[in-house]
């Protein structure tokens, strides 16, 4: 309780929610039993002529639901009871006889942003964010927002702020009437006085209604173009968007209950379901992830980035955005210029959705210096090397740098296969080297891995922790292996794929099962565009490391000899002509003449069971401690479909037992790739699986 | 006692011709790659810099204040302060005897100094009777009112104004600074062919300059994603006396000498110095590159505004005492092959001296010692970095030839003279 203040002056009830031991407010069940039990007293004196609701916070208004309640709810029914709760709270909010004011100043996100709606007024301070971020959990609005947005603000905002996400400004919110009046927060004493006075005194002008589009019968073309744009940015499966566009389409400017209670039970049926749980925990994991280092006194800001290639222009590009110095080093300037107009392009996208002002992308540009020698390199306290993979050359550059760098500084390597611990054989400061593997494209991966060799020191790995955070990474400590976590999993997989097409099946078909499973692009698109020449490579460093277990599939091996890398040669599994992509068909020649059968299903098994395994493995030697880190690293390394868990927890509902039998059907007819690892077969034994088998594997 | 002024090191971009490789490289991200590359490379930390002192004659539009917007985008903390200054083509000498002043007045022991011009982005202007329609229009009210302004339109409006060509007019003679040279030219009885010659000269030692690499460690490619550009374009390689004679006089197209092959090159360039104390320097554990002696201003008549090297070496030499005979290494600003030429006879000249400084003649100027890595006929002159860039040029060719003293000077736009006395640093 005491989580919401009323006090009244001037006949004005003044309602500030201040969550009691937190640092933002939350809209638990606590605080909306609190919110009815002031709303009554409101009701009760009828001497209030205007009600003001506003934060006790400084930067915040509601930045939410509880989520962690949302994760708890077990039956339909209880979600259903709560939301009408809910419902009959914010109904009586609006239906109050007296006007009512909301000052919103700072975060106002889902629920928040609900109660501001069922307000008669918004006002929002310029220091405002707000959103329906409930998609990106997987969930829609449940406390009205689907049914009270669209009349706020109109058919086609309310579709584009509740199917995307996304966070406005005061500015937008003012422009598509969600904010009745705006101003910085520094005006407060005096334009918030003037516009409740406005409103006492009947002031307050209509403004203009929404575009013609909205009305019947055009507004079909409304719902039928989100409904396609929806199509191309989710995948199906994320049933949380289409829900909303389906409820708003079914109740807009239709009866206000029926839609708040159509809203409630599809609410109700989608929180129960395992994927919503699994989106709240991957949310939660990013969150935990996104804690895990020690603040420390001076976080690094000036960095070097030994390489300019499309790897290394990501990382340029990232750390030119959050950083101070930013310093290439290359043995050519040849590259540079080219390497600028990527990292320019990539600025575009900032551009383009105006989180960036022009100049701002301008400046963050001239961070960039370059040079072909080591000059200019003393106050660098980051350098990260991504050059090709060559282990000698590799090992020359780190004796190059620590002779210039500070003995405080650290050096990184971006391998995506060479163990750390071999890597830093030769380097002095040992302490102060580790790897950090970035994802490609390194400008949207949010994964980064991070792997420390034996004599890494803790401070160095807080301090890249920390450095990586604040560029906005998500980065997660792994043991030192051939592959770290995601490659070694993964490259399997897109190997499999060549297997099953030597045989049986086809490219387009093998591709399809995959991304219809939830994958983001099927395996032969993705080697592709990751570049047969890389996978090709990583596959000969693994096939090293693992032997028989992983082995290069003949058509891999193929194309890499007739130097078709993929999409930077317009030729690999597809022929790529500008937008014209087709199955390479001089891969024929390749394939066996002699086609089996194959079904859907044992694609798809040949193709997850083979990871699950490896993924095994992992754990096993402890390359990581558990099961929630391969689950994440998989989601956001690969795109492994976040509402299925992860590689994991997919297993786990896949049940283990299934999962040996098939792996040994596998090793009988394809070999030894697909024999069961030690330790899913003593999961499986004891009956036990990834979420509860873990004192098998921890030590 | 005076603080011994010192230079820490210094750094240019290469040269362009206007309109040519830098063209789409504005002034402010010029100076700042320059001027993160020399501060990185010195390894000195940004806060240690007191201010920021920059050259610059056309400001452009979008960055008034040019040193303070290099300052931060070259990576400075906002709380540096930065100005910049204007004395013409002296712009980037300006500069460093602005330091200088600072430093002496107590104000500051470390700055970062130079001079920049994109002289290719120099706008074009509306006429004035233009900027009064649009004025117009801007103010008035009613329909009727602006249909009236609106007729009043004329095409001849649209016809623009070089700014570029009006900077380069002095309103107090008049002249062109082309024409201005014709008028020493004619004053010194200087030739065309006497002009292309040294016109010639200037492209060949500069042409031996890049084919050996020596000014490589004054150059810092300038790479953006516009342009990869590594060294001085102006350079007109294996040059020759027919060449330079077909070309027509450009200021004074029927009765004059002076020609695009004999004048400077208008061009786009930054130059960057650090500049500091020698207690300063020691107390960081820097190296020195060179010392600033002492320098001097003047003022002349604006139509012989060429002659302004050897009124401000005369001025330089009176007080401290030095004469032509101490000098190792001279950096005459090419402005016009004429205003050098002019300068040459000057100093040699005892009636000049003596009708001018009631002195005997400065002496004659050693050719060899003269402008050794070619000058801005070749190289190019962006007017607000040449001053800057003597000074370096001449301190580093002292550190290349093991030689003790200096002497940069350059001509101004308008009737002004400058000149620095430079030595090479002896730990």
């Amino acid at each position: 309780m005491n989580n919401i203040l009323l006090s009244i002056q001037n006949n004005i009830a003044n309602l500030e929610i201040d969550c009691k031991n937190e640092k933002v407010n939350i809209l638990s069940l606590e605080v909306l039993d609190e919110l009815d039990e002031k709303l009554n007293q409101i009701i009760q004196n009828k001497s209030i002529k205007l009600l003001l609701i506003k934060s006790g916070k400084k930067s915040t208004f509601i930045a939410g639901a509880n989520i962690k309640e949302i994760q708890e709810f077990k039956d339909e029914k209880e979600v259903l009871g709560l939301l009408e709760k809910g419902h009959s709270i914010f109904n009586k909010l609006e239906n109050l006889n007296i006007p009512s004011v909301v000052y919103i100043n700072g975060a106002c996100m889902g629920g928040g942003l609900e109660l501001a709606l069922a307000c008669t007024y918004r006002v929002i301070s310029t220091q405002s964010k707000l959103a329906f971020p409930e998609v990106k959990l997987g969930f829609f609005p449940g406390l009205g927002g689907t049914q009270r947005a669209p009349k706020v603000m109109g058919l086609i905002n309310a579709l584009d702020l509740i199917l995307s996400g996304k966070t406005i400004d005061a500015k937008k919110a003012y422009r598509i009437q969600l904010a009745d009046v705006i101003f910085d927060d520094g005006q407060k004493e005096f334009k918030l006085k003037a516009f409740i006075k406005d409103v006492l005194e009947h002031k307050i002008q209509k403004r203009k209604g929404f575009s013609l589009l909205e009305s019947w019968p055009l507004r079909e073309v409304i719902f039928k173009k989100a409904l396609k744009t929806l199509e191309h940015k989710v995948n199906k499966d994320f049933k949380g968007p289409y829900l909303a566009l389906d409820i708003i389409k079914k109740t807009y400017k239709k009866d206000f209950q029926k839609g708040l209670k159509l809203e409630a039970k599809e609410f109700a049926k989608l929180a129960i379901t395992k994927e919503a749980k699994y989106m709240i925990e991957l949310f939660f994991m990013f969150e935990k992830y996104n804690k895990n280092f020690t603040k420390t006194k001076e976080p690094i800001s000036k960095v070097s980035i030994l390489g300019c290639g499309v790897m290394g222009q990501g990382i340029i590009w990232l750390f030119s955005k959050y950083l101070k110095e930013v310093r290439i080093k290359d043995i050519s300037l040849d590259y540079i210029q080219g390497a600028l107009q990527k990292i320019a392009k990539l600025y575009d996208f900032a551009l383009k959705s105006r989180s960036l002002s022009k100049s701002q992308v301008d400046f963050n540009m001239n961070k960039i210096s370059y040079t072909k020698d080591l000059r200019g390199m003393n106050d660098i306290e980051f350098a990260i090397e991504v050059i090709f993979e060559n282990e000698e050359v590799k090992k020359e550059a780190y004796k190059e740098l620590e002779e210039v760098l500070n003995s405080d500084a650290i050096i990184a390597s971006n391998t995506s296969s060479i163990s750390i611990e071999t890597l830093s054989q030769n380097i002095k400061n040992k302490k102060n080297f580790l790897g950090v593997h970035f994802f490609n494209p390194a400008n949207l991966m949010p994964l980064v891995e991070v792997i420390p060799s034996s004599h890494t020191s803790k401070k160095t790995i807080n301090r890249v922790m920390e450095l990586l955070i604040s560029c906005g990474k998500t980065p997660i400590l792994v043991g030192d292996c051939a592959g770290f976590v995601v490659n070694r999993i993964l490259l399997p997989y897109l190997n499999e794929a060549a297997f099953i097409l030597k045989d049986s099946s086809n490219i387009t078909q093998i591709d399809k099962v995959l991304k219809d499973f939830g994958m983001p692009m099927g395996p032969f698109i993705l080697a592709d565009t990751v570049g047969i020449d890389v996978g090709y490579e990583v596959s000969k460093i693994l096939n090293k490391a693992y032997g028989k277990r992983m082995p290069i599939s003949d058509i891999l091996i193929k194309l890499h000899n007739l130097k078709l890398f993929g999409k930077k040669t317009q030729e690999g599994f597809y022929t790529y002509e500008g937008k014209n992509i087709h199955e390479n068909k001089s891969l024929e020649s390749i394939i066996n003449e002699k086609r089996k059968e194959i079904s859907n299903k044992e694609i798809l098994d040949r193709c997850l069971l083979i990871m699950i395994n490896e993924a095994a493995r992992c754990l096993e030697e402890n390359i990581v401690q558990d099961a929630n880190t391969i689950n994440f690293a998989m989601i956001t390394g690969t795109g492994f479909p976040p509402y299925k868990g992860g590689l994991l927890s997919y297993a786990n509902d896949l049940g283990l037992e299934y999962i040996v039998k098939k792996l040994k059907e596998f090793q009988a007819e394809e070999g030894l790739r697909f024999k069961p690892s030690k330790l899913l077969l003593s999961l499986e034994k004891n009956n036990l699986n990834f979420n509860t088998g873990e004192e098998l594997w921890k030590v | 006692m005076k603080e011994k002024i010192v230079i820490i090191d210094g750094l240019r971009s290469p040269i362009s011709k206007a309109g040519f490789e830098l063209k789409n490289v504005q002034a402010d991200t010029l100076g700042a790659i320059i001027t993160k590359e020399l501060v990185l490379r010195a390894g000195i930390n940004y806060d240690a810099f007191d201010e920021i002192i920059l050259g610059n004659v056309a400001q452009p539009a979008h960055a008034s204040n040019i040193a303070r917007i290099i300052a931060i985008k070259a990576g400075f903390s906002q709380k540096t302060p930065a100005y910049t200054v204007h004395r013409n083509c002296a712009s980037g000498m300006q500069a460093i005897s602005s330091a200088i002043e600072k430093i002496h007045s107590n104000q500051g022991s470390l700055y970062l100094v130079g001079g920049v011009e994109s002289m290719s982005n120099i706008p074009l202007l509306y006429q004035d009777a233009y900027k009064d329609f649009i004025t117009k229009i801007s103010y008035s009210k009613s329909l009727a009112q602006k249909l009236q302004i609106l007729s009043t339109f004329k095409l001849s409006h649209f016809k623009p104004v070089i700014a570029l060509l009006l900077g380069l007019n002095d309103p107090i003679s008049g002249q062109i600074m082309g024409l201005t040279a014709e008028n020493l030219a004619n004053e010194f009885f200087i030739s065309r062919e006497e002009q292309d010659e040294y016109a010639l000269q200037s492209h060949l030692k500069a042409q031996a300059a890049q084919e050996k690499n020596i000014l490589q460690d004054e150059i810092h490619p300038i790479i953006t994603k516009e342009t990869s550009f590594f060294k001085d374009n102006g350079i007109r390689f294996n040059q020759n006396m027919k060449a330079l004679e077909k070309l027509k006089p450009i200021f004074d197209k029927n009765a004059g000498t002076v020609s695009a092959g004999n004048s400077s090159q208008i061009s786009d360039g930054a130059c960057m110095l650090i500049l500091s104390t020698e207690k300063k320097a020691k107390e960081l554990g820097l190296k020195i590159l060179g010392v600033i002696k002492d320098y001097a201003y003047v003022g002349l008549e604006a139509k012989r505004m060429g002659l302004g090297p050897i009124y401000a070496t005369k001025k330089l030499f009176d007080k401290t005492n030095t004469s032509l005979k101490d000098i190792d290494i001279i950096e005459l600003n090419e402005a016009f092959s004429a205003q050098s030429l002019a300068n040459l006879k000057a100093f040699a000249s005892n009636s000049f001296c003596k009708k001018t400084f009631n002195s005997a003649a400065l002496g004659e100027i050693n050719p060899d010692i003269l402008n050794v890595n070619g000058g801005s006929i070749a190289l190019g002159h962006p007017v607000g970095m040449s001053g800057a860039r003597i000074v370096l040029t001449a301190l580093k060719q002292l550190k290349r030839t093991n030689k003790k003293t200096a002497l940069a000077t350059l001509c101004v736009g308008g009737g002004q003279g400058a000149a620095f006395l430079l030595e090479a640093y002896d730990e």
